[in-house]
């Protein structure tokens, strides 16, 4: 077992090209023992960042570091952080079984390390074919696989569940999750907010470069607005009259159809047979993820709950 | 600070992760687990041997068309130098599997896992090379050692003993040149990170530049021809001398300049360029 309670800390961390910037002015920290979303559209700085923590590009200002260090200063790295930084950053021509090996031996990592990650990638079966016949979800979990061959204590995924299918998606996020709940610091980035919503416990959204978010995934949702119930009915403008109180609102998208907020699936339902109208649907609608993710990054609108916030 | 000063300064820092062995053996796996190293070698050296073997076979008739004309460049009364003349064949195989070696690391994104292991990436470029050129000399040696025999076979009586003159050297020699031109196609891969760009540049310098040397006026043309790293590192097995030449060892010590000037460039960029 890795030692655990390390943290991944970004502090103003800075990256420009030329005029652009990348990242900007980012702080933040990512704390062990949950799975921490980096959400944000493509181009928002997130593979930049990750980058930066792996010591790989050189911050314009600020630092990354990982349980207090900067990433060069471990004396094993793979054995502190590992990373899927790209989709096929693997040699056609090489098996995963080399491929493997040959990190494990520049890393100073023991032998059977490559069989137990092959394994835990379930890839044992294709270890000795040519990484080029794989396909693109096979691709992926030997870049996982990779990044666990250190056993490490902090894991940073750039968009693991690119090209996925369904199964893959799901181990991914099984195997996450379990690697969170061992304690370790789990770095996740995404562009789709709602495969993060089911994976990650906390977010951090990015926009442009810029920290936009540091929030449980819980209170995120909570910001994205409250519920608000479908309403299907024959006599909606009767309906309407009727719902629309104090606190309420009714707005209607389409004929005989309202989007009522301010008032609960049961009372609507209560008032409406009061009235002796007939309902066909009643159905309660959860705020749309995608849809606040897209408000908050398009906006660039700074919120943060600061509770949920270390220091 | 520079990557070469650290390096004198903290010699121990390669010791870190996988050691010198481990980062050796990793370099090792990368090297055998690809097919291209064998195929470009194995191609480069058989190329060296059966090309030593045209030159020298078609002596007696007095070279291709007949009478003395023979292959350009070459001389009946070397007959070492006809015997290893497919050299020019063998380094570009070996130049050009230096340069793929090393931009392969960055046109699949290997290298970024390769410089998570070892963030202080110039122990990379030293393993790397160590591997790289063992093999090519190793190989360079065995390729030349035949090419030789069967070329002075071949030439019959005008064919020397491995006793001769400078024998030995030339070929100990012909497989130092090799390495150091593998290794100066691993240096600008090191340098430009792509592939065109790197063999470009490695043909410019070692093929084209000699020829286009050729056109300059006589007065001082020979004198930049000589400097050029193929024409100064081929002196070294040269056992008949060109009359303009540099002697073997200032020969090859000017391509060995290169080659320090070229991995110096490298290592400095390697630590200030994003990876």
């Amino acid at each position: 077992m890795p030692s655990v309670g390390q943290v991944i800390e970004l502090q103003h961390l800075t990256k420009r090209y030329g005029s652009k910037t990348a990242v900007d002015d980012l702080t933040v920290t990512v704390q062990p023992g949950r799975v921490t979303g980096f959400l944000g559209p493509n181009g928002a700085g997130k593979s930049t960042t990750m980058r930066m923590v792996l010591g790989l590009d050189h911050p314009t200002a600020g630092t990354a570091r990982v349980n207090g260090k900067r990433y060069a200063e471990h004396r094993a790295p793979l054995r502190e952080v590992g990373a899927l930084l790209e989709a096929r950053a693997l040699h056609p021509g090489r098996t995963a079984r080399a491929h493997l090996t040959a990190l494990a031996a520049t890393g100073g990592l023991p032998g059977t390390r490559v069989e137990e990650v092959l394994e835990l990638a379930g890839l044992t079966a294709v270890a000795d074919r040519r990484v080029g016949g794989f396909s693109l979800g096979m691709g992926q979990r030997l870049g996982v696989a990779t990044a666990l061959l250190g056993d490490p204590a902090t894991v940073v995924l750039d968009e693991p569940v690119n090209g996925l299918d369904p199964d893959g998606v799901l181990w991914i996020r099984t195997l996450t999750r379990r690697l969170a709940a061992d304690g370790r610091t789990v770095f996740l980035s995404s562009h789709l907010m709602s495969e993060m919503a089911q994976t990650a416990e906390h977010l951090v959204v990015v926009g442009r470069g810029r920290l936009l978010a540091d929030v449980s995934t819980a209170d995120f949702i909570h910001h994205a607005g409250g519920e608000s119930v479908r309403v299907r009915s024959p006599r909606a403008g009767e309906l309407t009259g009727l719902l629309a109180t104090e606190g309420v609102t009714v707005t209607s998208a389409e004929p005989g159809v309202l989007d009522v907020r301010g008032l609960a699936a049961a009372g609507i339902g209560d008032r409406a047979l009061a009235a002796g109208i007939v309902l066909h649907e009643l159905t309660v609608v959860r705020p749309s993820l995608e849809d606040a993710f897209m408000t908050l990054t398009r906006d660039e609108r700074e919120y943060r709950t600061d509770e949920e916030t270390p220091r | 600070m520079t990557a070469v000063l650290d390096l004198e300064a903290t010699p121990s820092s390669a010791a870190r992760a996988g050691g010198v062995t481990g980062l050796l053996r990793g370099e090792w796996i990368k090297l055998r687990t690809l097919r291209s190293t064998g195929i470009s070698l194995g191609i480069g050296l058989v190329l060296m041997v059966l090309f030593g073997w045209l030159f020298t076979g078609t002596a007696e008739s007095g070279g291709p068309g007949g009478n003395g004309g023979g292959p350009p460049g070459l001389s009946f009364t070397d007959p070492v130098g006809l015997s290893l003349a497919g050299y020019r064949l063998a380094q570009l195989a070996i130049g050009v599997l230096g340069v793929l070696l090393v931009t392969g690391e960055y046109t699949t994104g290997t290298i970024r896992s390769t410089f998570a292991a070892v963030p202080r990436r110039w122990p990379v470029v030293a393993a790397k090379s160590a591997v790289f050129a063992a093999v090519v000399y190793l190989g360079s040696l065995v390729a030349a050692v035949v090419a030789f025999l069967v070329g002075q076979t071949a030439l019959g009586e005008l064919g020397v003993g491995p006793g001769a003159d400078g024998v030995v050297r030339a070929l100990l020699g012909i497989a130092a040149y090799l390495t150091a031109i593998g290794l100066f196609g691993m240096a600008l891969g090191w340098l430009l990170r792509s592939t065109a760009g790197a063999i470009s540049t490695l043909f410019g310098l070692v093929f084209l530049l000699p020829v286009l040397g050729q056109l300059l006026p006589a007065g001082w043309g020979p004198d930049v021809v000589r400097l050029l790293p193929g024409e100064a590192g081929s002196q070294l097995f040269s056992v008949v001398p060109a009359p303009d030449a540099f002697g073997p060892w200032t020969g090859f010590a000017v391509l060995l300049g290169y080659l320090v000037v070229a991995f110096t460039a490298a290592t400095v960029l390697l630590r200030r360029r994003d990876a």
